[in-house]
Parts: C-alpha cells; sequence; structure tokens
C-alpha cells in the first residue's frame, strides 16, 4: 500500500505545485496588463466622450502600441452598440482613424479561429466601406461564427445584392444557436432587401422560420404579409405565435378574422392562444370584443388575463363586454376585471 | 483491519480525486468555449431582440426590514428587457410589508388567486401607483418554498427566477443566465449562475460597489469552497447535462415546467435541489429533451455565516435536503433511463457526499488509532493525511484557474493572494469540521430534528 500512496503522493503533490504555479503566473500577467491599459483606458473614454460630442474635434491619433488599439477597439465595440445615427458615424470615423479597422482586417485575414471571430466582430461594429471585400471574403469562412458575423456586417452595410447570400448564411448556420447575431441579420436584410426574406419561410428549420415571421413583424413590412398568413397554417405552434404576434405588430386589419378562427377552433397551443390575443388587443377591432369577452369568461388564469387586456384596448365595445362579463357569477373573473389585470 | 479500511479510504480520495478533476476539466473547457463562442455583441443583440423571453423575479422575504427596499430597487433596475419583481412576504413578523409599502408607494389590490400551484393564505397582493413592474403578496408564514410556490403562481412571466431576498445580482446576471434560453428555447428548462460570497464587499443600495474579501476566517474559507462547488464541480456536471442543483439563491426556469412538476415542495428543507432532480425525473419520463445548465458568468452575491453555529446549522440542513432528495427519488438511482443526472450524478451524490464524509472521517480516525496501535507505520499515516490534504488543495487550485478567468481578474493582488492561501489552509482542519457537520445532517436526517434560521447581519451601510 506504502508505494500506491506514496505514488499518489507525489503525483498529486506535483499537480498541486504546478497549478500553484500556473495560477500565480496567470494572475501576475493580468495584473501587468491591467495596470498598463486600466489608467490609458480612462484616458480614452474621456477622449472619445469630447470626440462624439463635438463635430469639429480634432481627429483622433493612431496610437504605436497594439495592446492600446485592442484596449480602444473594446470600448469603441462597446459605445457602438448603444449610439444610432449620426453619433454612430462619429464611432464609425474613430474606428478608422485609430487603425482599429486595419487591425482588424488582419484579425479576420488570420489563422487563428478566435482572432477571426474578433476580427469580424469588431468590422460588424466598425460598419467601414474599406471592409466590405474583407468581409465577403469571410463569408467563406471555414467557422460558422465567423461566416454568420460577417453576414450581420454585410446586411447592414454590404451591397443589397449580397442579400439572398446572406440570408442564406442565415440558415445555414441557425440551428448553431447564435440567435442574437442571426435575428441581427435577418432585420438587417429584411431593412434593405425585404422582399428576401419573403424566399427564406419553409426553410426547412423550425427556428429560422419562427426567426423570419419575428423579423417581418418586427420590420412591420406590409408587403410580406401573405407570409405571414401563410406561417398561421405552420405545424409548429411556435411558428404560428410568432406570425399571430406579428400581424398584430404590422397592424393588419385583414387579418382579424383568421385570428379569430384561430382563437374559436379550440385546439390551439396556449402559446398560440395568447400570441392571438395580443395581436386582436393590438388590432384593436371592436368586431372581437365578444370572442374575446367568451375566452375571458371560460379560459384559465392566464388566458383570460391575456383577454382582458386585449378587451380593455378595443375602447367602448370592450369595456361593454368587461361590463357585461363581470355579471357573470364568478369571483375569480370579477376579482380579475377589479384588479385591473396583472399588467 | 484498520490497514484495510485505511486502504479502502485512500482509494476512494484517489477516485474522488479523479472524478473532480474530470469535472473541473469538463467545467474549464465549458467556460472556455463559452468566452470564445461568444463575441463582444452576442449578448446584447440577443437580449435586444424580441427573442428574450420575459421573466419574473420571484424574491420570498421573511423579516427582511432591513434591506429589501433597496434588494427590490436594485432588482427593479437590472438589466433586463422584459421584467417583473414578485415579493413575498412570508407572515414577517417585522415590518417587511410596511416598509415595501411605505418605499413603493403600494395599494392594495384584489387579484384573483391562480390555480397553478397550492400555497399558504394570501391575505393581500400590491402593486405601486406608479408604472414600477413590482407586485407585492402578503402572505402567511408557511416557509421559503411556500413563499416560492405563491410567487411563481402570480408571476405574469414564461420564465422565473427564485433568488433570496439578501442575494444580489449583478447587473448584467439576468441577460446571461437567460442566454441559454435565448439560444436553445426548446430545451433549456432551468439554468444556475454562480453564487460568491459578499461578505467583505461595499455594498451600497443593493449594489456591490467594491469587491472585497471577509476579513473572518469562516466567511473566507466558504468563498474558496464556493468556487470548488460552483466553478468546479457543478459546471463539470452541466457540461454533461448531470446538475442535481440549481441554488435557491439565484436560478432561473421555465415557469410551466416548474408548474407541470408541481413546483416546490413545501415539507422538505431541500427544495431546490428537490425540484432539480424532480425536473429530471419528470422530463426523463415523459422523453422530452431538455437541458438544465449552470452559466458560470452571471453572479449572485449572498452573505455567508460567520459563526461556527450558524455554518452548522446551515450545513446539516444541506446535507438533510440532499438526503430527503436522494429518498425521494431513489428510483432514479444508477438507472440509465434517467440520462447522466440518473445513472451517474446520483450514484457519485451518494458516494461522495453521503458515505464519503463517513469514510474520510472514519479514515482519519482509523488511521491515527492504527498509528498510535503500531498496526500502520509512521510513514504510511504520514502519506494518508498528505494524500488527504492534497487532493482537496488540488480541486480549490483548480476552481481558482477558472476562477481566473472570469471575476478573478478583477481581484487586486492581494485579494488574490489571500483566496489563493485559503485555498491552500481550507483543506487542513475546516474541510474535515464541515465533514463532521454533514455527518450530524445524515444523522438528523433520520430524528428528523429542528432548523433553525440564518442569522444575518445585513448588507446594507
Amino acid at each position: 500500500m506504502n508505494e500506491l500512496a506514496l505514488a499518489a503522493t507525489v503525483v498529486l503533490g506535483c499537480a498541486v505545485l504546478v497549478l500553484f504555479a500556473v495560477s500565480i503566473v496567470r494572475r501576475l500577467v493580468t495584473e501587468v496588463s491591467q495596470r498598463r491599459t486600466a489608467p490609458r483606458r480612462q484616458e480614452f473614454e474621456q477622449l472619445l466622450g469630447e470626440f462624439l460630442a463635438d463635430d469639429d474635434a480634432a481627429p483622433l491619433v493612431r496610437p504605436a502600441r497594439r495592446s492600446d488599439r485592442t484596449m480602444m477597439r473594446r470600448v469603441l465595440s462597446e459605445v457602438a452598440l448603444e449610439l444610432r445615427g449620426a453619433d454612430l458615424d462619429r464611432v464609425a470615423t474613430a474606428f478608422e482613424e485609430l487603425g482599429i479597422v486595419d487591425d482588424a482586417i488582419d484579425d479576420l485575414l488570420a489563422f487563428g479561429k478566435l482572432r477571426r471571430r474578433r476580427g469580424a466582430d469588431t468590422l460588424a461594429s466598425a460598419r467601414a466601406q474599406c471592409s466590405v471585400d474583407v468581409l465577403t471574403h469571410g463569408l467563406d469562412d471555414r467557422d460558422l461564427l465567423v461566416r454568420l458575423t460577417c453576414a450581420r456586417a454585410l446586411a447592414v452595410f454590404g451591397p443589397v445584392e449580397l442579400a439572398p447570400r446572406l440570408l442564406q448564411i442565415v440558415v445555414d448556420t441557425v440551428e448553431a444557436q447564435e440567435l442574437g447575431s442571426s435575428i441581427a441579420a435577418l432585420l438587417a436584410v429584411g431593412e434593405r432587401a425585404p422582399s428576401t426574406l419573403a424566399n427564406a419561410v419553409p426553410s426547412g428549420s423550425v427556428l429560422m422560420d419562427e426567426l423570419v415571421i419575428v423579423a417581418v413583424g418586427e420590420l412591420r413590412l406590409h408587403e410580406l404579409l401573405p407570409l405571414v398568413h401563410d406561417a398561421l397554417q405552420h405545424p409548429e405552434p411556435r411558428v404560428v405565435a410568432a406570425a399571430a404576434r406579428s400581424l398584430g405588430q404590422i397592424g393588419d386589419a385583414d387579418s382579424v378574422e383568421d385570428l379569430m378562427r384561430e382563437l374559436t377552433r379550440g385546439r390551439s397551443h396556449p402559446a398560440v392562444v395568447l400570441a392571438t390575443l395580443e395581436a386582436l388587443g393590438e388590432l384593436g377591432d371592436e368586431r372581437t370584443a365578444s370572442v374575446l369577452a367568451d375566452v375571458a369568461a371560460t379560459g384559465d388564469f392566464a388566458t383570460r388575463i391575456a383577454a382582458i387586456d386585449s378587451l380593455r384596448k378595443l375602447g367602448a365595445s370592450g369595456a361593454m363586454s368587461i361590463d357585461a362579463i363581470k355579471a357573470i357569477d364568478d369571483p375569480q373573473l370579477r376579482m380579475l376585471i377589479t384588479a385591473g389585470g396583472t399588467g | 483491519m484498520i490497514v484495510g479500511f485505511t486502504s479502502i479510504v485512500l482509494i476512494y480520495f484517489l477516485a474522488f480525486a479523479v472524478v473532480h478533476i474530470a469535472l473541473t476539466g469538463l467545467a474549464f473547457a465549458d467556460v472556455l468555449r463559452t468566452r470564445r463562442r461568444q463575441t463582444g455583441s452576442a449578448l446584447r443583440l440577443a437580449t435586444r431582440s424580441k427573442l428574450a423571453p420575459a421573466i419574473s423575479i420571484i424574491v420570498p422575504a421573511y423579516n427582511e426590514s432591513m434591506g429589501i427596499a433597496d434588494s427590490v430597487r436594485s432588482l427593479l433596475a437590472l438589466e433586463y428587457p422584459k421584467l417583473e419583481v414578485v415579493v413575498v412576504n412570508d407572515g414577517s413578523s417585522d415590518d417587511t410589508i410596511e416598509r415595501l409599502i411605505a418605499e413603493f408607494d403600494l395599494r392594495e389590490v384584489t387579484q384573483p388567486l391562480p390555480p397553478y400551484l397550492e400555497h399558504a393564505e394570501v391575505r393581500a397582493t400590491y402593486v405601486p401607483e406608479g408604472r414600477l413592474d413590482l407586485l407585492v403578496i402578503d402572505k402567511a408564514n408557511a416557509g421559503k418554498a411556500d413563499a416560492l410556490n405563491a410567487g411563481i403562481n402570480y408571476s405574469r412571466h414564461e420564465l422565473v427566477c427564485a433568488i433570496d431576498a439578501d442575494s444580489i445580482l449583478e447587473k448584467d446576471a439576468l441577460i446571461k443566465a437567460a442566454m441559454p434560453f435565448i439560444d436553445d428555447p426548446a430545451r433549456t428548462m432551468a439554468t444556475g449562475g454562480m453564487i460568491r460570497i459578499a461578505n467583505g464587499c461595499r455594498v451600497s443600495r443593493g449594489r456591490i460597489t467594491a469587491l472585497g474579501m471577509p476579513r473572518n476566517w469562516l466567511a473566507m474559507f466558504q468563498t474558496v469552497e464556493y468556487l470548488r462547488t460552483f466553478s468546479g464541480a457543478r459546471g463539470g456536471w452541466s457540461a454533461v447535462n448531470g446538475l442535481l442543483i440549481v441554488s435557491g439563491a439565484f436560478g432561473l426556469f421555465r415557469k410551466d415546467a416548474v408548474i407541470a412538476a408541481d413546483g416546490y415542495r413545501t415539507d422538505i428543507v431541500g427544495e431546490d435541489i428537490e425540484l432539480v432532480v424532480r425536473l429530471h425525473r419528470t422530463l426523463r419520463k415523459r422523453r422530452v429533451p431538455y437541458r438544465i445548465v449552470f452559466v458560470a458568468d452571471p453572479v449572485c452575491w449572498t452573505e455567508a455565516p460567520e459563526t461556527l453555529r450558524v455554518l452548522r446549522r446551515q450545513r446539516r440542513r444541506w446535507q438533510r435536503g440532499s438526503i430527503e432528495a436522494l429518498v425521494l427519488h431513489w428510483p432514479m438511482f444508477g438507472r440509465p433511463r434517467y440520462g447522466v443526472a440518473g445513472a451517474v450524478a446520483l450514484p457519485a451524490l451518494v458516494l461522495f457526499e453521503l458515505i464519503g464524509p463517513f469514510l474520510e472521517i472514519g479514515g482519519y480516525v482509523a488511521s491515527t488509532i492504527g498509528f498510535l496501535s503500531g498496526s500502520i507505520v509512521g510513514d504510511t499515516y504520514l502519506l494518508f493525511l498528505a494524500i488527504a490534504v492534497l487532493y482537496g488543495m488540488l480541486l480549490s487550485l483548480g476552481a481558482l484557474m477558472i476562477e481566473l478567468e472570469g471575476l478573478g481578474r478583477r481581484l487586486t493582488t492581494r485579494q488574490f493572494a489571500r483566496v489563493l492561501t485559503f485555498s491552500l489552509i481550507e483543506n487542513v482542519g475546516y474541510r474535515q469540521f464541515s465533514l463532521i457537520w454533514r455527518l450530524e445532517g445524515v444523522w438528523q436526517f433520520f430524528r428528523k430534528g429542528e432548523w433553525g434560521a440564518m442569522e444575518r447581519r445585513g448588507f446594507t451601510q
């Protein structure tokens, strides 16, 4: 037993020593890098604030050290996500003046996967026209996330003709579960080339179908209403619910009857019922008052809340329906109405 | 016989070390994979899209008058697009409810009793006069699990986040914890985040304003212990979908899954572990594809006990909770039908958490007796003790390596040195004490003893 115990002690002891040493070295490296960048980051944030506040501010100067540019790249990427319009254009200018775009292009062409991802992400934030070619090249990258990020970038500021290809990349990568990037790319494609989205459904992926319908609703694309109507017949409840919600967002008065049919057919998935009720509230058509009142009177708790919330949006006929269902001898319903819903 | 027993314990130490090193390795790989995958903008893009599911934060509060207002204010200010806070006053005997009414200008509203989960009588519900997304439920005292059930019942959103009233969430904790639900909405049923010890941190109005390390030794030991448990073991189990516990201090659940599983059990002390094991069981039985995920990044701060008496009570309660979950779900034990959770994680729980303390303490006693009686020679005795200490150090340092990839970057050198030192010395004394408390927990499970409350000093300064 002694031999076994001795061997185990030696192995464990060595492993402890190695981890101990590695953690100290790791910490020291972090410490040195933090000591160097923290004050410079503070300085840069102040400088950037002044640059953004003043259109006539002097151009930013490209720092010689790459570590400084890396820190600035992080700051600018964070800032770019928060800004819109002219402010965002100023940030894009800053990206170029500081040489960050050049660095990111180098990164995107590098061998390492992580570097290429970082490069693509920075270029997506920087929106520099000079990066379009390299981003287009990135659409063929062997890494799925690089392809998707390049597609997201090009969807915003690349040539519109690329839209079908970008959409195909989103379709190919959607199951990789980078839904933030996927929906961002779809929204950008839909905004600039709405007709492209029309060919995307059915895609063979439930997730993709849902994302496209969500994007159509978010962008309120009236011209793609037939696509959303078709999605009401989709076999997956998630897509049907997204379609109902999108119809409400777009404000399509002609879909009221379809939605009411969905509500009254009695075999809908609970998520579809809730989305349909929400959409009917958004559409505000007084003809729906009696159906909503029925649901409020007979549905389960969550459905009742949604139905009463929607009735409240219908104006006079909704108010009348609420008064009518108050007469029903159901304490839960009466309390729900008195409470003003939970919303 | 003593030599034979000591050998068994040695083999147990090695098995423990191998399994936990593997778990730490899995956790480390998972953290790296997540970091490499998420480019800077991925989180924000995801949560800005309409894909982010709405969350109801359920805050059970019992005699939390001192810090409840700050807690609620900080929760309402969290970075998340769709959020409501549901505070459940569980029959507090102090002025928790009065303070909430005064601080948030609440008015009583009559709410219908939702039908999903059973719980003790609700005396009143309140909403603010303004547009804050806050609902306060005042109910009869029936314990934390009952309060959580009431909160889930009255919550509006599709995800429910169970936290303790004195938990402090990092501003972006919800976004990070919700990411698995956004990325994989169909399969993700629950996520748990990292719990850290807030003792020693500077706290102002329900927010951590400066990181710090506890001055109290016991709290410092727990800092390292939490690190090992969360960064190492839970991350590892999560990587193979065998996570058996989502901490009661911070967990995000799909409401329909919790309701389908009948909510939290109110007749046990380990309601958090039991719910997660039950979710595994019911979802496997229904053949629903699912994931229960530990996300290393979202951080929730909590106050650790600083006295032996309270810590001992807490540990006995936790041990009892683990045994309850095991007994209630014994049919899952070792059965591949229940996936990694049933086939591997539950047997590991039994071996390392229930039998382990007996073996380890028994090993210390037997080897000491053997040494004193001369049946074990001095060298063997020393080797035994060295292995007992070294394997613990190895696991603590492994967890520290993971930590250095995350929040560890924000520690000062002094704080890091303190964590490193305690990672080594907690294995001499503190770990053995906690084993004894766990043994007591097993004993108390069979005796069904009384359980005291956590004594909190409070964060508010």
